[in-house]
């Protein structure tokens, strides 16, 4: 069996294209959230291997998110997902605890070296 | 940032990060130039909301925001409603593309806030454009490029 992976995104598009580009890999979407206060509900009832998360969405943004799901679990694995690549948000999601960061738009072995990167860092 | 940088180069980092991100994204290729958008249009627009206090708009003929959606989707048969959304993600990662371009120039970390997309010609309330980009797409698309600014704000 794959990784389970939880996909949180305020748009439906990144739902589209993870379930494509994860087609025929190790890792599976078993979880989809289209903001953050359902991210942290879901979490704790699907308990899945890898989270990629957005960092602009409506209410909670991705960080915070992030943040509230780590305080939760110390051992959750997090992916960030975005678009906005400057240095101040990259070392934001690092200190708190996030695992990898993806930049979009990305391609499938863009995707999946980030998802392995995750699974296989030390918590 | 205002202080920091002038219309010109503010002008050539959007046209920059507008032709890279469309074709890193969608595979479509713009070249600057050409005429206003005609015909069935459709508009992407999102705020900065933090760092500087401008909005971005992308005013297009509908055959492109087709053809964004249909190579992002990687399918032929794209609905209105896939048009929306993949246009909306498009521009979500331009402006996030231009947010990193500015804070390489200035330092000044920028957010912006979800992308809004309208049917038609959009111009957000309270502003003026302070630049525009025209660009004709490798399809034959036509499209603008639009910064605008509040009304009253002294540009360099």
């Amino acid at each position: 069996m794959g990784k389970r992976v939880m996909v949180v995104d305020d748009s439906r598009v990144l739902e589209i294209m993870v379930n494509d580009l994860l087609e025929d890999s190790d890792f599976e979407v078993v979880a989809y959230c289209r903001n953050g206060e359902e991210a942290i509900a879901t979490y704790s009832e699907v308990k899945p291997d890898l989270v990629t998360m957005d960092i602009i969405m409506p209410g909670l943004d991705g960080l915070e998110t992030a943040r509230a799901i780590i305080e939760e679990d110390p051992k959750a694995r997090i992916v960030m997902v975005s678009s906005l690549a400057y240095d101040d948000t990259i070392n934001e999601a690092r200190e708190l605890g996030a695992k990898a960061f993806v930049f979009k738009p990305f391609d499938r072995d863009q995707l999946l070296s980030a998802l392995e990167q995750a699974v296989t860092d030390e918590v | 940032m205002y202080d920091t940088m002038r219309q010109e180069e503010l002008r050539a980092l959007f046209d920059q990060t507008t032709r890279e991100v469309t074709e890193q994204a969608t595979g479509i290729r713009l070249q600057e130039g050409g005429e206003e958008p005609a015909g069935e249009i459709y508009t992407v627009h999102a705020e900065f909301e933090r760092g500087f206090y401008t909005s971005v708009s992308l005013c297009a003929e509908e055959t492109l925001f087709i053809r964004v959606a249909r190579r992002m989707m990687r399918r032929e048969a794209v609905t209105p409603e896939d048009v929306e959304d993949f246009s909306k993600e498009y521009f979500n990662v331009l402006c996030g593309h231009i947010a990193a371009k500015m804070y390489q120039a200035t330092k000044v970390a920028s957010r912006f806030g979800i992308p809004s997309f309208y049917r038609g010609r959009y111009k957000p309330g309270g502003t003026q454009p302070h630049f525009v980009i025209s660009y004709t797409g490798d399809g034959n698309e036509r499209a603008q490029l639009i910064h605008h600014t509040p009304f009253g704000l002294d540009m360099v």
